[in-house]
């Protein structure tokens, strides 16, 4: 515990050295400055994506930003001839991230209820947010692993989320059977929208935990079978000791 | 302290095997150098040590037990030293230090290590403002901020001033004196020389020459002396065996005063690393 503890002070500490923190503050800001010109009605609608792309794009781009420095400056090999084992570090990455995410909602919430009188169920986005997050803190890692440099990292991201939508557009083109279109709901750009739009509204619990159990089953599943097992030979490549 | 028997390793995607049958020891407290061009095996080797490659045959033991079955904690008693410089470029160098020592659970204290590094001063700038001599004796200190019992040195002189290289020099010995074990790869062979009880050559994933550099010098030397003379402005060789040594010639020679210089030809670790491996130092840089 202890370890995760150090690793996750750690993970602040660079995201405020590394400026990363600032640029994730910076488009906060934009979100709540941009506010200032929509409806009460415009804001509600629009809220749902605004969390989506904060906890789903932001997440894994800052840790993809993360991974790609500490690669660079082979930081991540120095970890790893320490007792710091796999897990504890992959748990820091979800905590310190996802605590991220949360303090850019907060100060977004704060800046909305400023410009409008919002109500929002704070459980609800925390809950959303903790299952969101640590499922594209999971994807970040992924593509860092496959992506030469952060510019590549930038352009798969594009690739992944192209691919997600392939099933809708196919359907709505016509060229698979609009029968399937139930099945959509669950890539997990659809399930991410969901969950980040509990907050919002009622809700429907029967689908959230069916969102949830999906979303968390994911994120184990990519943890265990392909993130653990891949970090040795990926932090030690290119590594001449 | 660490025995490795008949060790195999093949990459994933290559069909031919990197390490074909190590066998070696490297026993406690000693210094035991491993030298190899590109490409022979030496970072396969280490990393397989270092426990980053697992996917190994044969046997490997540390302390007695199998490699394999080390947990984590293996890291509390090793320290690792790498060629190029590892650090957070944007936090200072006791930011790295501090950061790196929190993930042991024996900590040394970094003053006296930093203050010996000539980076005490030094140590509240950004790690992106140090020279890279002084990110490489960064490196050094982080191999010892757990107190290791063994150490692995990748190049650790390299790219250091003749005096910070001294330095480190000096403080390997040390450690090797308080009983501390070194496994090292250099290419700067009177580091090798200076500082190894034993060296192995590698080539092609095969240990071609093993023993303690005086032996292997003997071994692979010249059993001659060379005495160079200045008559009437020319510069004289004669070359002497050692049974020769008291042969009339070479003590006419002697008595002559002509003497400029006298040199054992025994051979030179650079020579040997040549002749064992078949390749010239700089051609694997």
């Amino acid at each position: 515990m202890n370890m995760i503890k150090h690793l996750v002070k750690h993970e602040w500490l660079r995201l405020i050295k590394y400026n990363l923190l600032i640029a994730s503050l910076f488009v906060s800001f934009i979100w709540i400055i941009a506010s200032a010109f929509l409806t009460y009605e415009e804001l509600i609608l629009f809220l749902p994506t605004i969390f989506l792309i904060e906890a789903t794009a932001m997440t894994a781009l800052l840790i993809g930003a993360e991974m790609y420095y500490e690669k660079k400056e082979h930081t991540i090999s120095s970890m790893l001839i320490s007792p710091m084992s796999t897990l504890d570090y992959m748990i820091s990455k979800v905590i310190a991230h996802g605590l991220n995410t949360l303090l850019i909602f907060a100060i977004m919430i704060v800046g909305f209820i400023f410009t409008f009188d919002i109500r929002l169920n704070v459980f609800a986005l925390l809950l959303g947010t903790i299952f969101v997050a640590s499922f594209y803190v999971g994807l970040g890692l992924l593509l860092s692993y496959f992506s030469k440099d952060f510019t590549s990292l930038l352009v798969n991201y594009m690739i992944m989320m192209i691919l997600f939508l392939i099933p809708s557009i196919l359907i709505l083109a016509g060229l698979l059977p609009e029968s399937l279109i139930s099945y959509t709901q669950y890539i997990p750009s659809e399930i991410s929208l969901r969950l980040m739009s509990l907050s919002l509204g009622e809700i429907d619990w029967t689908q959230a935990f069916i969102d949830i159990g999906i979303t968390l089953v994911a994120t184990l599943l990519m943890y265990r079978f392909i993130l653990i097992p891949r970090f040795k030979s990926f932090a030690s490549e290119h590594l001449g000791v | 302290m660490f025995k490795v028997e008949n060790l195999r390793f093949a990459y994933p995607k290559n069909k031919e095997e990197t390490l074909q049958g190590l066998s070696f020891e490297i026993p406690k407290g000693t210094i035991f150098g491993f030298l190899g061009p590109s490409g022979a095996g030496k970072s396969t080797t280490q990393k397989i040590l270092v426990k980053l490659l697992d996917h190994y045959q044969g046997e490997i033991t540390y302390d007695g037990k199998s490699l394999k079955s080390l947990d984590d904690s293996f890291y509390e008693d090793i320290g690792v030293c790498f060629e190029m410089p590892i650090s957070f470029s944007k936090l200072t160098g006791l930011e790295n230090l501090q950061f790196f020592a929190n993930l042991y659970k024996n900590q040394v204290d970094v003053e006296p290590l930093l203050k010996r590094m000539g980076l005490w001063d030094d140590r509240n700038k950004l790690v992106s403002e140090y020279s890279k001599g002084m990110k490489i004796r960064l490196n050094f200190i982080r191999a010892l901020l757990n107190d290791p019992k063994m150490l692995f040195l990748d190049e650790p002189t390299n790219g250091l001033d003749p005096m910070n290289a001294r330095i480190l020099k000096d403080m390997i010995k040390e450690f090797k004196e308080k009983g501390g074990t070194v496994f090292i790869t250099s290419h700067i062979m009177s580091d090798i020389d200076e500082l190894c009880d034993e060296v192995a050559f590698i080539a092609n994933g095969v240990i071609v020459a093993k023993d303690s550099p005086r032996q292997l010098k003997i071994e692979h030397g010249q059993k001659k002396v060379m005495v160079e003379t200045q008559v009437n402005h020319h510069l004289e060789k004669h070359v002497f065996d050692f049974n020769e040594l008291s042969s009339p010639r070479f003590i006419e020679l002697c008595q002559s005063n002509t003497i400029e210089t006298i040199h054992s030809m025994e051979t030179t670790l650079e020579d040997i690393f040549i002749k064992v491996t078949g390749v010239k130092l700089h051609e694997h840089d």
